[in-house]
């Protein structure tokens, strides 16, 4: 029994990473995942940017999340996707399309779950994209909407400079 | 004896208003816990369930307990794409024909087809396309309109004229397409000369007069996203914009939370949307006896501390209900407040049900002043509730 129980386990945590293709990965977002991403970057700043693929103004966006990314290759950049796991082949051709192979990519275990959007953020409505920007000491600002280069660029700054406001 | 009859009566207090004993499981796996629903003027309940590569359709006699084997709407297997603010849509006319729309993803992401059933839903017509440009462009967020003289008038979210949308910030050109005669030629794709949102559903009905009217969020050009009314004149022409909410959410994004009107047969309009504007934040209903020339003092619905949020309303003679959700967490629970005089004055509001699950949005029906509402979850699976 003991021996079941254990596989089972193993299995849960070699599909709780989903491979989907040879260079990049999209790991699946469960409700211990944000505290394990925030533990992961401890005392670092963050960029979390959160989108989906039925989002029209999150796609407008991906071709200044890949500028930023090459312009600031230091920068922890994520991107979490609000789609279950049956939307994580439309996901990974979004991906490709945009160059962003390079980024963590993560994708919700659920499809748009409240329960994953609430462990976020629980004054958050689920409009999407939404930015997420983390100084050092993991103090947060949620803004919603397409940022311009300029603003991010300003708000990258400031929390990288341990500023939260 | 005394105590199984207190016993009985605590389970019918205790019991949902739905039926327990239904069957809520759907028949298919469907996309994004969406689906629709519409009554026929026979009573019969019908339902399009939007799977993977096929569109179905089923009906209840018996107001949601059982439903008839599911039928594919398209033969053809298509990448048949739904989410929440973006369902299908179903109609039945009075002569019994039933209507279907719904989206595939084709060349361009996102397109509608229409298709329709003259034997009862037993077999369909082959899927036509709505848009005169689908091969090119994406099309979505339609929704479907039946008026009193047969029309079927279609409405939807267009984004062939790029250039011009990319002056407004996440805005997109508004089309509409009416035919009475099916099959004959396609359908005459006309704009209506104003930018919306997006990414929000547009809302739709029929004035005192039998005329469509649109509740929608428009993309004004400080940046605003507050909600307007409009109106068809006659057979040609579209009356001006009227602003019912000044919100003031200068936002660009995809709030996927579009607003939702009823109009009584008196014309009274009933209004609710959702709003983080620098005025207004959270959920609210407001009345307009004019098509949006004045409105009322927008009221705030449910508790902002649970994100209200999918507000819907129906009237029904002197009733008007509101249907939202809340979460609180864990749990996602639906809530329903009704008034008897045409929205003068509300009752308490209450709590229909809940669920720990994923949730749909909530859809309000009515049939010969029977008042439902519709709700998936994705653990419970779907429940039809009178609200009483």
């Amino acid at each position: 029994m003991k021996c079941i129980v254990k596989l089972i386990l193993i299995c849960s945590l070699f599909f709780s990473t989903q491979l989907y293709a040879e260079n990049f990965k999209i790991k699946l977002f469960n409700k211990g995942s944000y505290s394990n991403i925030l533990n992961h970057y401890k005392e670092q700043p963050l960029l979390l940017v959160l989108w989906s693929v039925t989002c029209t103004a999150c796609l407008s966006e991906m071709e200044l999340i890949h500028k930023l990314h090459q312009q600031r290759p230091e920068l922890n950049l994520i991107m979490l996707a609000v789609d279950g796991p049956e939307f994580h082949q439309e996901m990974g051709q979004i991906i490709k399309q945009n160059k962003l192979e390079e980024i963590e990519h993560w994708g919700f275990a659920e499809d748009n779950s409240p329960v994953l959007r609430y462990l976020i953020d629980s004054r958050w409505y689920g409009e999407l994209p939404r930015s997420y920007f983390f100084d050092s000491q993991h103090n947060k600002v949620g803004i919603s909407g397409v940022l311009s280069e300029q603003q991010y660029n300003e708000k990258i700054t400031q929390f990288y400079n341990n500023k939260t406001r | 004896m005394k105590k199984i009859l207190t016993i009985y009566l605590l389970l019918l207090v205790f019991v949902p208003t739905s039926n327990a004993a239904h069957n809520n499981k759907l028949p298919v796996k469907i996309i994004k816990n969406t689906l629709a629903i519409s009554f026929a003027q026979d009573g019969t309940l019908w339902r399009l369930l939007p799977a993977n590569d096929f569109i179905y359709i089923d009906y209840s006699k018996d107001l949601g307990g059982t439903y008839s084997s599911p039928v594919k709407v398209n033969q053809q297997a298509q990448k048949i794409s739904a989410w929440p603010e973006n369902p299908p849509a179903i109609l039945v006319t009075k002569a019994g024909r039933v209507l279907v729309l719904y989206y595939a993803d084709e060349q361009q992401k996102s397109t509608s087809y229409f298709s329709y059933s003259d034997d009862q839903g037993k077999t369909f017509s082959a899927p036509v396309l709505i848009s005169d440009q689908a091969a090119t462009n994406m099309h979505y967020m339609d929704k479907m309109l039946l008026d009193r003289a047969g029309n079927i008038h279609f409405f939807w979210h267009d984004n062939r004229n790029k250039a011009e949308n990319s002056k407004l910030a996440g805005s997109i050109s508004l089309y509409h397409a009416q035919t009475k005669t099916i099959g004959v030629g396609g359908f005459e794709n006309e704009i209506i000369p104003h930018s919306v949102c997006s990414c929000c559903r547009t809302a739709i009905s029929l004035s005192a007069h039998g005329n469509p009217v649109l509740l929608l969020r428009m993309a004004f050009a400080d940046g605003a996203r507050d909600h307007v009314m409009l109106s068809k004149k006659n057979a040609t022409e579209w009356g001006p914009a009227k602003r019912i909410s000044d919100d003031h959410w200068v936002i660009d994004a995809c709030p996927e939370h579009g607003p939702a009107l009823a109009i009584d047969k008196q014309g009274r309009s009933h209004l609710t949307w959702f709003s983080l504007g620098e005025k207004r934040q959270g959920i609210f209903y407001a009345q307009t006896d004019n098509y949006g020339e004045t409105v009322l003092k927008p009221m705030p619905l449910g508790n902002s501390e649970f994100l209200a949020s999918h507000p819907d309303v129906i009237a029904a003679q002197q009733r008007v209900v509101l249907v939202w959700t809340e979460f609180n967490g864990s749990e996602t629970s639906l809530y329903s407040q009704q008034s008897k005089n045409r929205g003068k004055t509300w009752q308490v509001v209450k709590k229909v049900f809940s669920s720990a699950s994923s949730t749909g949005y909530p859809k309000l029906l009515a049939h010969e002043g029977h008042i439902f509402v519709s709700w998936l979850t994705k653990q419970e699976g779907h429940h039809l509730i009178e609200v009483k």
